[in-house]
């Protein structure tokens, strides 16, 4: 598991996004009033990253693989591990300077982590094997978008300000709450549906590679994502 | 039929399907509904300087969105020609297809600009705000820099970082330290900065914290920082011409040098033009920024 580590997480990237993030916020740090866009920034740039350390360049190949989805997943969770060691680490640092909430910026960047991380694994499951850098390029520039205009501040308080209302600290913490909860769910969904999916797709024929106890051999979760690879990829030619 | 005609034909051809690739493209749609929202938000909640510094919406949506939104339509045009095989277009007629459709942000950041125009000519802004002295068509200016201009030059930024930097992750790091530059160049630290007209986006009024929150101008000229813009937008194009190994390009390299000196010395009359120091307004504002 370790040389798997090793050689397929693109650690340069997760360097660049940790050494980022550290940035990002020790800007705010110095001046939140100011540079505050920047935490947003940062959170949506954790979302990108997280879900780039789950890219699989050779996804037709490493699906055909007796390691599953869900293993190959729980092999590249330092990647994303990291990435929230750093932020805990730089939103602790910075906490005197959140103007008063920096537990609600930790959930930010947690929250943020873990939908990227059950969305790339979501789509990883379906067959795509890069559905991390499509997510990077659109969420860190949206992220960093959104931040920069705060749009509706009132109704939707995405990444407060130091101007926003209790109430809107609070509101922006449940919604970031719930999307932690949700990734959560997607992704232990989806990380266990791949066998079961298995067990209920892939039936033993005849003759095959059938485990003598009748179940299916440990083919990961191949059957399902070469189905759905084949189903999304004649839609996207 | 000359060699001419037929760039031009296959250049107008791909041009209308790169403007429509661009208005299909979900970043866009995404820029293109939070503007809509945001200006109607701030159209229907006249902040006390009458949206004065609301050019930074498109110059955020249009601009850094649109880098990532042209990267995209970029690289999609570059896979497009690889897989066709012989190369029956030049990567030029390319270049110059794609950067007609930055005509979709402008049309959107031009909409824009004239709602604010007639939010802010409707709804003066409060004495406490625009520091006397200061006419509307400074300010117009100012709005139209951070708004129309950085939606033209986002996308355009996004063509070039295409052509000379195709690498995974340039567009959304590209994204990062734009916006990191822009947030520091603001003119917001002590003496307001007058180098930062050099930087495709930055303010020319506002609230300064250096200056105890009071609304100030910092300096510069917005109408010649307007040409400078429009100049490197220019280069830009001639940039992602120029990486075609097929072009002129010592034709090119002495257009680009005309043009960069030009800009050059739009940059250097940015600075010394118009107001050279700080001018604050006696009051101080009613509400703090941003409530």
């Amino acid at each position: 598991m370790l040389l798997y580590l090793r050689w397929s997480v693109p650690w340069v990237r997760v360097a660049v996004a940790a050494l980022l993030v550290a940035t990002l916020i020790e800007l705010v740090h110095r001046d939140a009033w100011l540079l505050w866009p920047l935490e947003g920034t940062a959170v949506a740039l954790l979302a990108g990253a997280a879900a780039w350390c789950l890219d699989e360049q050779a996804g037709a190949v490493v699906d055909v693989t007796p390691r599953g989805l869900a293993w190959r997943t729980a092999a590249r969770a330092p990647a994303p591990a990291l990435l929230a060691g750093v932020w805990l680490v730089t939103v602790w640092h910075a906490r005197d300077s959140l103007f008063g909430h920096a537990g609600a910026v930790l959930v930010q960047g947690l929250a943020a982590l873990a939908a990227g991380t059950a969305w790339a694994t979501s789509r990883r499951a379906a067959g795509n094997p890069m559905p991390g850098l499509a997510l990077a390029a659109t969420v860190i520039p949206a992220g960093a978008g959104w931040a920069l205009v705060r749009p509706l501040p009132d109704q939707l308080p995405v990444f407060p300000y130091g101007t926003a209302t209790p109430g809107q600290w609070a509101t922006s913490l449940v919604a970031w709450s719930a999307v932690a909860a949700a990734s959560l769910v997607v992704l232990a969904l989806e990380l266990a549906e791949a066998r079961w999916w298995l067990r209920r797709r892939r039936p033993v024929t005849a003759g095959g590679p059938g485990r003598p106890d009748g179940g299916t051999t440990g083919v990961g979760h191949a059957g399902r994502s070469t189905w759905a690879a084949s189903r999304s990829g004649a839609t996207r030619q | 039929m000359t060699v001419t005609t037929e760039t031009g034909s296959a250049l107008r051809v791909l041009a209308r399907q790169e403007i429509r690739h661009y208005l299909r493209h979900r970043l866009f749609w995404f820029s293109a509904v939070l503007m809509v929202v945001s200006t109607t938000y701030s159209s229907s909640h006249v902040e006390p300087s009458s949206g004065a510094l609301n050019g930074l919406a498109a110059g955020a949506l249009l601009g850094v969105l649109g880098l990532v939104t042209m990267y995209s339509l970029t690289r999609r045009s570059d896979r497009a020609a690889e897989a066709a095989g012989a190369v029956a277009v030049p990567e030029r007629v390319r270049s110059l297809a794609l950067a007609s459709a930055v005509v979709v942000p402008f049309t959107l950041a031009m909409i824009d600009w004239v709602v604010e125009v007639v939010v802010y000519q409707t709804h003066p802004p409060t004495a406490d705000t625009i520091p006397p002295g200061v006419s509307d068509a400074f300010v117009l200016a100012v709005q139209f820099g951070q708004g129309v201009m950085a939606a033209v030059g986002g996308p355009l930024l996004g063509l070039v970082l295409a052509r000379w930097v195709p690498r995974r992750g340039t567009a959304a790091l590209a994204a990062i330290v734009l916006v990191i530059l822009t947030i520091l160049l603001q003119g917001n630290f002590s003496g307001g900065q007058p180098y930062r007209v050099f930087w495709v986006w930055t303010h020319f009024f506002g609230p300064m914290g250096w200056n105890g929150d009071r609304w100030t101008t910092v300096p510069g000229n917005p109408f010649l920082w307007v040409l400078y813009l429009a100049a490197l937008c220019v280069l830009g194009v001639i940039a992602a011409v120029y990486h075609d190994p097929e072009s002129d390009r010592r034709r090119l390299r002495g257009v680009a040098a005309a043009v960069g000196l030009a800009a050059l010395a739009l940059g250097v009359l940015t600075l010394t033009v118009g107001y050279t120091e700080p001018i604050s307004n006696p009051l101080l504002p009613s509400a703090p920024f941003g409530e």
